[in-house]
């Protein structure tokens, strides 16, 4: 488990402590929707955590 | 002039780099290996980190000497505002881009702005990682969080996302900037849209205060030397990489049993027409039972 080829023909590396079956955290928004909140996720994500204008780029 | 000229460069270019990229050969047009001797340079954007920029550049440019590579590495986020600048004035600098901002490629690819390349190697990615003749996913990862074991102890060890928000993790952690960072931007949508998270976690999780990094790779090395106890969010082939370079390095990787992120994200918009590059390599957070699903279907 862990990360994985995007090629069939080539494996990916083991991660040894990687769950055999991963459960994976789904989103309901299409690509298209995604696009259009990232400016108001990240504005939101910051105003929670009392962050300014100046973040490492 | 110089765009045709450019475009006819990048056939050769994008063939070896998705050669590289899944580490096998394929056959390469030679009339398009002809022509790019004329241009003779290859500018890659890529976010991936600086050893593995290097080493694409340094194999492409074994394989094919008469062309020289450049890698131009920056986090997802700048990568996409350089290309929506130059795609508005007209002036893209660079022949193949990769970064982990999936609803980008899928946007630029909409608004027609990658050129088509029928690559040989399209017929070995499954149907959810590739688009044949725009881009194909390099790899497959979850975003989990990332432990110094040496700065945890085992019964703290976190099973749930929401363990991250205890008090025993103040001032132990760090996170990318999610307004720059593709892989931050991926995992911050799907925990805000994951009903037992939400905006809820995000907000607690900031009570503990996690310092800002910049950039995954850096961050991975420093919580391997103890700098942060945890990383919050972390693609998990930065555990793989760490492991490589050095194998008692202590550091874990924990699969929260909410689940881990599945990629998705935006970009921004561009009336721009059109852009030189031919194949786009999107790093996507997957988790494995998607890929394993998407096999099958």
């Amino acid at each position: 488990m862990g990360w994985s080829s995007a090629r069939s023909d080539v494996p990916g590396p083991d991660i040894k402590e990687a769950p055999a079956d991963v459960e994976t955290i789904k989103t309901e928004l299409s690509l298209e929707e995604a696009l259009k909140v990232r400016p108001g996720y990240v504005a939101k994500w910051k105003q929670l955590w009392g962050l300014g204008a100046s973040l490492p780029k | 002039m110089r765009i045709r000229r450019f475009v006819t460069a990048i056939a050769a270019c994008t063939t070896v780099a998705m050669s590289l990229a899944a580490g096998g050969a394929s056959a390469t047009d030679q009339a398009i290996v002809d022509a790019a001797k004329t241009e003779g340079k290859l500018v890659i954007y890529t976010g991936v980190e600086r050893a593995a920029a290097q080493a694409l550049v340094n194999a492409f440019e074994k394989k094919y000497p008469f062309i020289s590579a450049e890698a131009v590495r920056a986090s997802s986020s700048k990568i996409a505002t350089r290309l929506d600048a130059e795609i508005e004035a007209d002036r893209v600098q660079g022949d193949v881009f990769e970064f982990s901002l999936l609803y980008l490629t899928m946007s630029l690819r909409k608004r027609g702005e990658i050129l088509k390349y029928d690559s040989a190697n399209y017929p070995h990615y499954p149907a959810a990682y590739a688009d044949p003749g725009y881009w194909a996913a390099t790899g497959v990862s979850s975003i989990i969080i990332l432990l110094n074991t040496r700065k945890v102890d085992e019964p703290n060890f976190p099973q749930s996302w929401w363990d991250l928000t205890k008090p025993y993790w103040k001032n132990k952690l760090t996170i990318d900037n999610l307004e720059v960072s593709g892989t931050g931007y991926n995992w911050l949508i799907a925990i805000v849209n994951e009903g037992r998270l939400g905006w809820k976690f995000i907000e607690e999780l900031g009570r503990n205060k996690p310092v800002l990094e910049r950039g995954h790779a850096g961050m991975a090395q420093k919580v391997a030397a103890g700098e942060y106890a945890a990383a919050v969010e972390m693609a998990d082939f930065h555990l793989k990489n760490i492991r490589a370079a050095a194998p008692s390095v202590p550091v874990r990787g924990v699969w929260p049993r909410e689940g881990v992120p599945v990629s998705h994200g935006p970009p921004a918009s561009s009336s721009a027409r059109r852009i030189r590059m031919r194949l786009s390599f999107t790093w996507t957070s997957f988790s494995r039972q998607r890929a394993r699903r998407s096999t099958s279907n």
